[in-house]
């Protein structure tokens, strides 16, 4: 008497492509998103596509997975709900920013969004000058998939428009860091 | 529920609608108005007495819905913290339905355009969802499970942390 004509076993993964992002949008962990998406081919696809990911991930803050500082990563340890996160990005992740060129000689400056920049003294390898440089040689790097960008220095000129700038910090000049999105 | 709703619109008008399975509804027109597409009927003028077929929407979710729309439409504006404690409370019994009637709420709910029952479906079917493992998805949800040993051996490698569960112990994947 009741009744859809839906002959199919699994009603709910029948619904149209737009109730279903509706529906995984207000699950409240990334984890559970993913476990809903290991269900079935349809659920995966949906959630995979780069649009719904966008959108996610503009309604649920990133979890906090760890801390970077010079000694390297501190993941989030049990019983922080992400534990398990951090692990994972702990074991995929190189912290130690091998990738760089000169690995080694680079200096932690921020982190955020999962973006760590980093700035050197380029001058310091070769012996260098007796003052630091005023502006850094810096790159943004992504530990999780090992890449880096190397950021344009300041043109000489610009560089030299710069007059008796005060130390901010022992050595240093200025304090790079990362903006975060608006 | 009375015809006569005292703040319930500008005309205490019945609306009538006509499930897919030829059963017949009233609802006062202000709870009509919550549906978008009656509404537009209505200002078409398309509402008569033989009333407005809805060619998707079965007896038994329609049934659920003609409920829905008169309860919110009858304390609609204006609420006291008690009323609108009262109608969330008249929301969260509701919506403790099947799936398969969830399933029939969701799809007639965004059918005719009633925000607010689409909304509580589609939160309702997330609760369903989240701190379950895949196969107890499936479960709930009838779904089967389509992926090759292969693709599913990738995710559950790709996405092991998301599997590790601390709460009930069960089959991770």
């Amino acid at each position: 008497m009741a009744g859809h004509e839906m002959a199919s076993q699994s009603p709910v993964a029948a619904l149209t492509d737009d109730l279903l992002a509706e529906i995984f949008i207000r699950l409240p962990t990334p984890e559970d998103l993913v476990r809903a998406s290991a269900a079935c081919v349809s659920f995966r696809r949906l959630v995979t596509d780069r649009s719904f990911l966008r959108r996610f991930r503009s309604l649920h803050a990133p979890p906090l997975v760890g801390f970077l500082d010079h000694k390297g990563f501190h993941p989030a340890l049990p019983p922080h709900p992400s534990a398990p996160a951090a692990r994972a990005v702990s074991d995929a992740a190189d912290f130690t920013l091998s990738f760089l060129p000169s690995p080694g000689s680079w200096m932690v400056r921020d982190v955020r969004d999962g973006r760590v920049l980093v700035d050197r003294d380029p001058e310091a390898e070769s012996g260098g000058s007796d003052e630091p440089l005023i502006f850094t040689e810096i790159a943004v790097c992504d530990p999780l998939r090992r890449r880096f960008l190397l950021l344009p220095p300041i043109p000489d000129d610009l560089a030299s428009s710069v007059e008796r700038p005060a130390h901010v910090h022992l050595e240093r000049w200025c304090e790079p860091f990362l903006a975060p999105r608006s | 529920m009375a015809a006569a709703t005292d703040d319930a619109g500008d005309s205490n008008e019945m609306i009538r609608v006509v499930s897919s399975d030829g059963e017949h509804f009233e609802m006062p027109e202000a709870a009509a108005n919550l549906s978008l597409v009656l509404r537009h009927m209505i200002e078409d003028d398309c509402a008569d007495a033989a009333g407005i077929p809805l060619a998707v929407v079965a007896a038994k979710p329609l049934a659920k819905i003609v409920d829905y729309c008169t309860k919110h439409a009858a304390k609609s504006s204006g609420l006291t913290i008690e009323e609108a404690e009262e109608l969330k409370r008249f929301d969260a019994e509701f919506i403790e339905v099947d799936t398969d009637m969830l399933y029939d709420l969701l799809v007639a709910a965004d059918f005719m355009g009633v925000e607010g029952l689409s909304k509580l479906a589609v939160q309702r079917t997330a609760d369903l969802i989240k701190g379950k493992t895949p196969e107890q998805n499936r479960e709930t949800f009838g779904i089967v499970n389509d992926f090759t040993p292969e693709e599913e051996e990738e995710i559950c490698k790709e996405n092991e942390w998301a599997f590790q569960i601390t709460k009930p112990p069960s089959r991770l994947c």
